[in-house]
């Protein structure tokens, strides 16, 4: 495929679906410069991908597959102390937060947060409607195995909700 | 909030997105990282190898050259060892050369057979981890290094040669066991951040599968 194409393939890609990579950093980085990072680890990785995709899964599946896959393997403090290319708290402007954000978001993200590293997965990917046969396909895991673990997942977060709603009563 | 509403709320994203992105980092920044990328990889995988190969390979010529020289001006005469050395010489860097082309061919093959899902990147990833594990391990990396073991012993042996003087197998020997240790102490370090990674893409696999 020629630079160019794969350019603006990558453009349309980013313009329509960049709120997954958003998603996905947030999900998976820990302070604003982590989330900077990981999400240039992730644009670079659908950037990588854009000539490999063959158009058998919707574009939405394929560039949440590439992110998950990037987030599971990014780290990085290793890559820090591994190529030294910038300090840990270092941002570099890349993504602009707004101002002001909506509380309830903050606290869904924080939820997603204390999951482990592929319940993190799956929780996107339930918020976000996939079906189990999607999951399924993007994580490698049987049906059932997704469907047993996101009712632990339903479980948690209801209990959590249940929780909360009471504390504000 | 109820479930329902978590998922309204959750939904507002893909209409207002979470942060603001430069644009020119998006057309601009990422193929020109992606480039960088690819670069520092291709130099992380071959360099330290192509260095000390073409450091055995200068190595040798540069002794050859000179026993050669020796020959032509008289001062020793030639003998089919002189041959035999430089045949062994070569022998070396080509089988180094072929075995190293052939791993990383038969090992890219390899990982070419995993498949998209996270599972299957685990697994790729967990292999590669295993590859350069193998590579690594003292009597391997040893190997992999032949070349530059036998450029130290040909150029003694070249010096001995030339001076007329019978070959004395103590100083290569000495040499050896003088870099051996160091050898040893360099792999177990590589061993060990290797080892690192190893560890936490297990991980990731049981939390995919904990059955397994």
């Amino acid at each position: 495929m020629p630079k160019t194409k794969r350019n603006q393939v990558f453009e349309e890609w980013m313009d329509t679906h960049k709120a997954i990579l958003f998603k996905v950093a947030r999900a998976y980085g820990a302070t604003h410069a982590d989330r900077e990072d990981l999400f240039q680890q992730i644009a670079l990785q659908v950037w990588n991908s854009v000539e490999a995709f063959r158009g058998e899964a919707k574009v939405t599946t394929w560039i949440y597959q590439v992110a998950l896959n990037t987030a599971l393997a990014w780290n990085r403090k290793e890559r820090k102390h591994g190529w030294g290319r910038q300090e840990l708290d270092a941002t570099t402007g890349l993504l602009i937060a707004p101002a002001e954000r909506d509380p309830r978001l903050e606290w869904i993200y924080e939820r997603i947060a204390e999951l482990d590293v592929v319940s993190r997965s799956l929780a996107l990917l339930l918020l976000d409607g996939f079906s189990y046969r999607d999951m399924s396909r993007i994580l490698g895991l049987s049906e059932s195995n997704v469907g047993v673990k996101i009712n632990r997942i339903k479980a948690t977060l209801t209990a959590q909700l249940a929780k909360e709603s009471n504390d504000e009563l | 909030m109820n479930f329902d509403q978590m998922l309204e709320t959750w939904r507002v994203q893909d209409k207002v997105p979470l942060y603001g992105v430069k644009r020119d980092f998006l057309r601009f920044e990422v193929p020109r990282e992606q480039a960088d990328l690819q670069r520092s990889l291709r130099r992380n995988t071959w360099g330290v190898y192509w260095a000390s190969l073409g450091t055995s390979v200068a190595w040798q010529v540069v002794f050859f050259a000179l026993l050669f020289a020796a020959i032509s001006w008289g001062d020793i005469t030639s003998t089919v060892w002189d041959y035999v050395a430089l045949g062994i010489g070569i022998g070396t860097i080509l089988l180094s050369v072929g075995a190293y082309w052939v791993s990383r061919k038969r090992h890219a093959l390899w990982e070419r057979g995993f498949g998209n899902s996270l599972h299957e990147e685990i697994r790729r990833n967990l292999s590669r981890v295993d590859y350069q594990l193998s590579r690594y391990g003292r009597w391997a990396s040893l190997l992999m290094y032949a070349p530059m073991w036998m450029a130290l012993i040909l150029s003694f042996w070249i010096v001995f040669r030339i001076s007329g003087k019978p070959f004395d197998w103590l100083l290569p020997v000495g040499c050896f066991f003088f870099i051996f240790p160091w050898w040893v102490m360099w792999s177990f370090w590589f061993k060990k951040q290797l080892l690192v990674y190893r560890h936490r893409f297990s991980q990731l696999l049981e939390l995919l599968n904990p059955s397994e």
